[in-house]
């Protein structure tokens, strides 16, 4: 585990769970699997505390444990599923978008206890609904139109219980699952802003049907004929079998190579080459992060290299038509932020360096990794950033919320206008100003927060199927 | 050996400088002689933030989500400090986990067997639990003044004996009525505390 990670999981845990939470889970990570005793001793926090502490992080799934051949039992964490704890509000306003309010909270309830029982589930849901809904009366619902194979994955015993009918048998969301369906929800729209309209719907459509056929590391989509896809366009596309033809030629010759034609069967096979396209998705982060940090002359060069592979240093500045000067510049710029590595090529055996080509490159693969672990301090920042803020205003927080409550009260049992405006006025007019400025901050953090991570997704992905491929 | 190329050709490098881009006689940029500074200064202003209805609801559900686990039971609350004098407020407000429970119901089947920590019952009203022993106790204590009363009417047991039977009955019942008042007057302060 990096550095970059230990940290952001280490403020995660401890605005999530307090700090005995966060002493055991970073001290897990760090070492990796450890018996009770030997947590005990090295935090130095008392056993209960500890127990208390695995108890919740077992329940979360963050630790597992697993019998060690000499007898104890060892606790292992894993810290990929404490970074997942930031995607948490996409998963629940993806739920909300596929399944409406219901299944929004069923993905709530199930994300903020680790896992748990359907009928626990079901009753706490049917009870936040009613008291929204103050009293439409809906009762314990079987959720059997919400078991969407999407958000659930049942666990292994059946055990016979004591009072519930469901003992033994628990829940939790299936992120696996969340990550297809971001994935293809990326992919769709990178078509629709290259292509049109249509043809992204072409491509969702194939995606669907393949939803459920092909694993999450896969390479390829299984291959579809382009009757079956006609048949499964949705019935407001009314455009002709002809015009999907054509479209689907298009899509497959498109230097993008998302779509392939696989076959001639069934009126032509296709394929979507989903590593690919997770390729071409972090490759465009890259070029983005260049062009943001560096300006377009140095995106430019950055490009150049990421579609010729290896140039030399005269070669770049006649292909990207900018200045010696500016272009050995930005090179130096870019290569020592290592976004471009130098890649020596001997004429002579003796590596003379008067006789050897130098080659500017770029590895994608290094490069997602090494801007990966940047979004990782960047949202440690941010978070530092956000609990600093609100620790210099605890104060002013503090006496709005008292008057809030206190208005709050005074308007249940009836009190006068001016009462009212009187105790208004006791958070004076600047003190409402950074109160203000704080929430606009505060916000303001939360919502990079929320966008470095969609970010997060996609160089992950790409990571992981650059990984299973190799 | 060592001290060969100092001082004489300064600047030279052990590869060819003119491979990489470097004229000659150009002049290189100043060395860093100290770390890069702590806030630099930004030549390209960041993109501003993504706006919408999408992105409003993921904050709201980001700070409803923090604001939630806080209040969970699973958040666990460090110890509470050891107090160094006994303060007033200590009487009267519950700081800090008082013991080591937790407030949740793990399956314990599906958790080591030495994690297996005491679960916090639900708290009973207090009351309820302080009557019956009070109740007792008090019982205890009329039973033993009925006793008393009685052998003081046998003491004082003369013509007047039915009068001080009554008189006994009624400061009986007095007593009787003053000691649940004070009970229920006990009762009524539990129940401020909690």
């Amino acid at each position: 585990m990096t550095q970059a990670e230990i940290k952001l999981c280490s403020l995660l845990l401890q605005e999530h769970f307090g700090e005995i939470v966060e002493k055991v889970g970073i001290h897990l990570i760090k070492t990796g699997s450890q018996p009770l005793r030997l947590i005990v001793s090295d935090t130095g926090t008392p056993l209960q505390q500890v127990k208390k502490a695995l108890c919740v992080l077992i329940q979360h799934n963050f630790v597992t444990y697993h019998l060690h051949k000499r007898g104890f039992v060892e606790y292992e964490a894993h810290p990929s599923l404490v970074l997942r704890f930031l995607r948490y509000p996409r998963y629940i306003y993806n739920a909300k978008t596929l399944y409406g309010d219901i299944g929004e909270l069923l993905v709530e309830e199930v994300l903020q206890n680790g896992n748990m029982q359907m009928s626990c589930v079901v009753k706490k849901v049917s009870d936040r609904l009613t008291e929204t809904m103050e009293g439409k009366g809906k009762r314990r619902r079987s959720s059997d139109d919400d078991t969407e194979p999407q958000a659930k994955r049942k666990k292994q015993n059946q055990e016979d219980g004591e009072c519930s009918p469901d003992d033994g048998v628990y829940w939790e969301v299936n992120f696996e699952r969340f990550h297809q369906h971001f994935r293809d929800q990326a992919i769709v729209s990178a078509v629709a802003s290259k292509l049109d309209q249509t043809s992204s719907e072409i491509v969702r459509t194939m995606l669907r049907m393949s939803e459920v056929t092909t694993s999450s590391n896969a390479q390829y989509t299984q291959p579809l004929s382009s009757n079956e896809i006609f048949r499964a366009l949705p019935s407001g596309y009314n455009i002709s079998k002809q015009v999907l033809d054509q479209y689907l030629t298009l899509l497959a010759d498109d230097p993008m190579e998302f779509v392939c034609k696989t076959g001639d069967s069934g009126g032509g096979m296709f394929a979507i080459n989903l590593h690919k396209a997770l390729a071409s998705l972090a490759r465009a982060t890259l070029e983005s992060v260049v062009q943001e940090r560096f300006g377009s002359r140095s995106a430019r060069i950055f490009r150049l290299l990421l579609r010729k592979r290896h140039l030399e240093q005269k070669q770049v500045e006649d292909f990207a038509m900018i200045p010696a000067k500016e272009a050995k510049d930005m090179l130096y710029t870019l290569l020592s932020q290592n976004l471009v590595s130098l890649q020596e090529l001997p004429k002579t055996p003796d590596h003379a360096p008067s006789r050897t080509f130098y080659l500017y490159t770029v590895k994608t693969l290094p490069t997602a990794y090494m801007l990966l672990q940047k979004c990782y301090k960047t949202i440690a920042n941010l978070i530092e950033r956000r609990q600093f803020e609100t620790k210099e205003n605890k104060r002013l927080l503090e006496k709005s919320q008292r008057i809030e409550a206190i208005i709050a009260s005074m308007q249940a049992t009836g009190a006068e206008e001016q009462q009212l405006q009187e105790i208004e006025e006791m958070i004076t007019a600047p003190e409402r100003q950074q109160l203000e400025d704080l929430r606009r901050n505060v916000n303001k953090l939360d919502a990079s927060e929320n966008q470095v991570d969609e970010t997060m997704f996609i160089l992950e992905s790409y990571i992981a199927t650059t990984h299973s491929k190799a | 050996m060592a001290g060969r190329g100092r001082g004489r050709g300064r600047g030279q490098m052990t590869f060819n400088v003119e491979a990489v881009g470097i004229g000659k006689g150009e002049t290189l940029p100043p060395p860093t002689l100290q770390p890069p500074p702590l806030f630099p200064a930004l030549d390209y202003k960041p993109v501003p933030l993504q706006t919408g209805e999408e992105v409003e609801y993921m904050l709201a559900l980001k700070q409803e989500l923090r604001g939630a686990m806080k209040s969970l039971p699973y958040y666990v609350k460090p110890a509470a400090p050891k107090k160094d004098i006994e303060r007033y407020t200590d009487k009267y407000q519950v700081t800090g986990p008082v013991d080591n429970a937790i407030d949740w119901n793990p399956d314990w089947k599906r958790l080591p067997q030495e994690l297996k920590i005491k679960v916090r019952k639900q708290q009973k009203e207090k009351p309820s639990v302080v009557i019956p022993r009070r109740m007792k106790n008090i019982r205890v204590d009329k039973e033993e003044i009925i006793k008393k009363l009685e052998i003081q009417l046998f003491y004082h047991q003369g013509s007047s004996g039915f009068h001080f039977q009554l008189s006994s009955r009624v400061s009986f019942f007095f007593f009787f009525f003053l000691v649940t008042s004070e009970d229920s007057g006990k009762e009524g302060r539990g129940s401020s505390i909690r």
